[in-house]
């Protein structure tokens, strides 16, 4: 997220945090032996996919925004895992590359035109300008794509992981089908709130308050117009926003039917997890499925959180604000903007607890015990008895005389004592 | 003469050379007879290496010579798998030391490099001695180049350090010198450890034996509780001083265990394995611990050197293959790892004087080529894949896992301890803000540093890479020394009986 927008959407759309959804799916073989685990797993995702959604809608700063999201995208993923549909997983990874790519990139265009600003509080309206149109086209194919708009590719993936949930029968999937359900609705929320605060609307990039703005941009450039993009960053959009329109409907049926192009790479118990059998056996084909799409529930919920983000950030701007401080009031916004205090821990706690006990070893075993006790103890210990025994060694002839005579007198008395006594009448 | 004694005694008499004549070569031609004399005890080693036949588990090099014969002392030499890397190791340090002081060290440099020199060949010797007093010796003439160096070279609090190095250590070795003494006459008036290595000896006398090898190893691998004087003695020895500290003389205590406790008393290592184990996870996890903490840079490595080495002793007393060999292969690379973590260390003291943290931040900024070896030497101590620092790690875990999962579980939390103290480090003393205007003015390193570094990341990637040419030449040793603990001695007894 703080690195380079390219970095970003190499890291977020394809390789490093998927590849833990990846090792899942390869091991299909391991997961599909223990329900516990896919119980587990499908907790953890639906957790993810939930509440790292939410947290998407309170971020102000546009890459953040598409971050949270590619979380809560991750969470889609595991909960697939979990309901052991390993090839929807590994379909959702791949059209969500495409689209979060896309959406990286969008933002990384964005952020150019906007002179390195990147709070989306301060944008707007970039739609009315020419050279912005390809960027915000491209845009709201990804944002499309993203809450699953029918025949965009994120449909068909997401679809097919609401319905593989519906399916499963393990004990957690009632839990699961809720977080999946409202979590699209809250996907469509934040994503179409970034994407009407960014392109539509008042232009507010002239209310940058002075202190954030970009150290190395000039005093009057932020008033200027937005700086087109130029073509080494269009083309990517272009590119990048094919694929995230058509590439789910094309590839359906290769990763929802029978001995798809995943082939034996993924095991599935079907006795005892036929939630992919009867996905299997529910699609029969990219129309049929969008046609099917427009009449369930995820359809109308994504449609739910379009229509609230325009109304609330288009339409009635003063609302978000009654809400803000409403949700500030109860704490609820505190918790959100914390991350639900889940680094604070870490800082804290782990890192504190780590920390301490190192600390405690260091000074009260090595420092004190060890060092202290046994090793300079010792040396203490030798030099204390050294010097007890150098003063039984004076030197003085009258020393020695005085010992010697007291010896003498002792060594007598001991001796004569059974004699003594028995004159003393003891 | 063969090459085992040469490599012996080329480094100890070119260093005798250099002690006694080199004040009237001048500082330069000091350097350059020093580092000549390095290369050639390095070259001498070479051949042990190509001319090893890693098939056999056989001592090899063989050379034995009456010394003392009225008491069977025999001037008596040999190198089998598990040695033979030490012996390169030790000579090929040695010209890393030797480079790493030419232009730092200006008082007295013939008088240091020639210390190095010898101290090179007497560590040769410990790993190459097959006579116990022949050991015996070595192991204690180590002492005494290390202790000036530390008393002369070192820093501040040079003379405490010195001081409680050697008593340190040479407390421990009383009791094996009792150890060594109690097996001539056990054994009819032999010194050979390989002789001893078919010593029938009853428990009772084992576990009393174990424990007196074990105060002179421990001390010197160092396992916790007697780890103490290692950073005190690292923090004081200037940064050669460190590098062979690290490098090669902390692997002495842990062969030992190799040589001694492992094959001469195997039933005793059998049963005192509990003991050995907790005290090497408690190195782990309590100095994992410890090290996170520290504030001078140079303690914060050598407490993560008796962490490593808690993994080496881990290795050994889990007794299959893939420990015994990874601890051995640990110990290699802690070797070129650890020098390499001391020499970054010594190039940020020579410019700033300093070994505290806190006086640091930002250095990538003005030693951008500098930062990068720091990197990677950061990272081969937390055991990244591909360096060397992995592949000791990875077969220890495996091993413990193969013998106790829970056991394995504690260790590969090393890997989380490691990542902490080396990426914290690296963090607090390399990225961020430069806060300290010093930093600014520091300069990158020059040729001779890198020449020195490249050298160890070298070595560091290609053993994390390929470390076959490492692992072969042990197979067979390994493969016998797990035999001969397996059956023990007890059951010959047995037998007899």
């Amino acid at each position: 997220m703080e690195g380079p927008t390219p970095i970003s959407a190499l890291i977020h759309a394809a390789t490093m945090v998927t590849a833990g959804i990846f090792m899942v799916a390869r091991m299909s073989y391991l997961y599909e032996l223990s329900d516990t685990a896919l119980n587990l797993i499908m907790i953890l995702g639906s957790i993810t996919a939930l509440f790292m959604g939410i947290l998407g809608i309170i971020q102000n700063d546009i890459k953040r925004v598409v971050a949270y999201s590619t979380l809560s995208q991750l969470g889609y993923m595991t909960v697939a895992l979990g309901a052991s549909a390993y090839s929807v997983a590994v379909f959702h990874l791949m059209t969500h590359a495409f689209f979060k790519a896309l959406l990286f990139l969008g933002a990384g265009a964005v952020i150019v035109a906007m002179h390195h600003n990147q709070d989306i509080r301060y944008m707007g309206g970039l739609a009315r300008y020419k050279n912005m149109r390809i960027t915000w086209l491209t845009s709201l194919v990804g944002s499309l794509a993203l809450i699953g708009a029918p025949l965009f590719s994120g449909f068909y993936s997401k679809d097919a992981i609401i319905e593989a949930v519906h399916a499963s029968n393990l004990p957690a999937h009632g839990f699961a089908n809720f977080a999946v359900l409202a979590g699209v609705f809250i996907t469509a929320f934040y994503s179409f709130r970034m994407y009407f605060l960014v392109f539509h609307g008042k232009e507010r990039w002239d209310q940058l308050p002075h202190d954030e703005h970009h150290a190395d941009d000039h005093h009057d450039e932020h008033h200027d117009l937005p700086i087109n993009p130029g073509w080494s960053i269009n083309l990517p959009l272009v590119l990048l926003a094919i694929p995230s329109a058509v590439i789910g409907g094309w590839a359906l049926m290769q990763f929802v039917g029978e001995g798809g192009f995943l082939g034996k790479a993924i095991f599935v118990d079907h006795s005892a997890h036929p939630a992919m059998q009867n996905l299997a056996e529910d699609i029969h084909g990219a129309w049929a499925m969008a046609l099917h799409g427009l009449s369930a529930a995820p359809f109308w919920l994504a449609l739910a959180g379009v229509v609230s983000s325009w109304y609330l950030y288009l339409k009635n701007p003063a609302i978000p604000a009654r809400l803000k401080a409403f949700f500030e009031g109860i704490g609820v916004y505190q918790l959100l903007d914390n991350k639900y205090y889940l680094d604070w821990f870490n800082e804290h706690v782990v890192a504190r607890i780590t920390r301490g006990l190192g600390t405690a070893f260091w000074k009260a075993g090595d420092e004190v015990l060890i060092d202290g006790a046994l090793v300079n103890g010792s040396w203490k210990v030798v030099g204390v008895v050294s010097a007890l025994s150098k003063r039984l060694q004076t030197g003085y002839l009258y020393h020695y005389a005085l010992v010697m005579i007291a010896g003498l007198f002792g060594l007598a008395t001991y001796a004569l004592w059974p004699y003594l006594a028995r004159q003393l009448g003891l | 003469m063969s090459y085992l004694s040469l490599s012996i005694f080329l480094p100890i008499v070119l260093g005798g050379v250099l002690a006694l004549f080199g004040r009237y070569l001048g500082q330069g031609g000091a350097r350059w007879f020093a580092l000549l004399a390095a290369i050639a005890g390095f070259i001498v080693t070479i051949p042990i290496y190509t001319g090893f036949d890693g098939s056999s588990a056989a001592m090899q090099f063989v050379e034995n010579i009456p010394w003392v014969t009225r008491f069977n002392i025999n001037y008596h030499l040999g190198v089998d798998g598990i040695s033979l890397w030490f012996v390169l190791l030790t000579a090929f340090i040695t010209i890393i030391a030797i480079l790493s002081a030419w232009e730092v060290i200006t008082d007295r440099f013939h008088l240091y490099a020639a210390a190095f020199l010898i101290l090179s060949g007497i560590m040769i010797g410990v790993f190459v001695a097959l006579d116990a007093v022949l050991f015996y010796i070595f192991f204690e003439a180590t002492l005494i180049p290390m202790y000036l160096i530390i008393g002369i070279w070192g820093g501040q609090n040079r003379i405490y350090a010195a001081f409680k190095f050697f008593l340190y250590t040479l407390a421990g070795s009383f009791l094996m010198l009792l150890a060594i003494l109690f097996l001539f006459f056990k054994s009819g008036y032999s010194f050979s450890i390989l002789d001893w290595q078919q010593l029938i000896i009853p428990m009772g006398a084992q576990k009393v034996l174990f424990f007196a090898f074990l105060a002179a190893f421990a001390v010197k691998i160092p396992m916790w509780p007697v780890h103490t004087w290692l950073p005190d003695a690292h923090v004081q020895a200037p940064t050669a001083g460190s590098v062979v500290l690290a490098a090669i003389m902390l692997k002495l205590g842990a062969y030992g265990l190799l040589r001694f406790n492992l094959p001469i008393l195997p039933d005793a290592s059998k049963d005192l394995a509990w003991l050995m184990i907790a005290l090497s996870l408690v190195a782990v996890v309590y100095v994992g611990l410890v090290a996170i903490v520290q504030k001078d840079m140079k303690k914060l490595v050598a407490y993560s050197s008796v962490a490593h080495m808690g993994f080496v002793t881990l290795g050994f007393f889990v007794f299959n293959k893939l420990g015994l060999s990874g601890g051995i292969v640990q110990m290699i690379a802690h070797g070129f790892v650890s020098a390499g973590m001391f020499l970054c260390i010594g190039v940020l003291y020579d410019r700033l004087h300093t070994r505290e943290i806190a006086d640091y931040s930002g250095v990538i900024q003005s030693m951008p080529k500098f930062a990068a070896f720091a990197l990677l030497f950061a990272m081969a101590n937390c055991g990244l894949p591909a360096t060397a620092g992995f592949v000791g790690e990875w077969m220890v875990i495996l091993g413990a896992v193969k013998f106790d999962f829970w056991i394995g579980v504690v260790a590969a939390s090393a890997l989380i301890w490691g990542a902490a103290y080396s990426l914290w480090l690296y963090k607090r003393v390399y990225l961020g803000p430069v806060t300290n205007p010093k930093v600014h003015l520091m300069s990158d390193i020059n040729a001779r540093e890198m020449l020195i570094l490249s050298l160890l990341a070298a070595a560091t990637i290609y053993m994390g890479v390929h470390p076959k040419p490492f692992t072969d030449p042990m197979e067979a040793s390994v493969q016998q020394l797990i035999e001969h603990v397996g059956q023990g001695k007890l059951a010959l007894i047995g037998n007899n009986s």
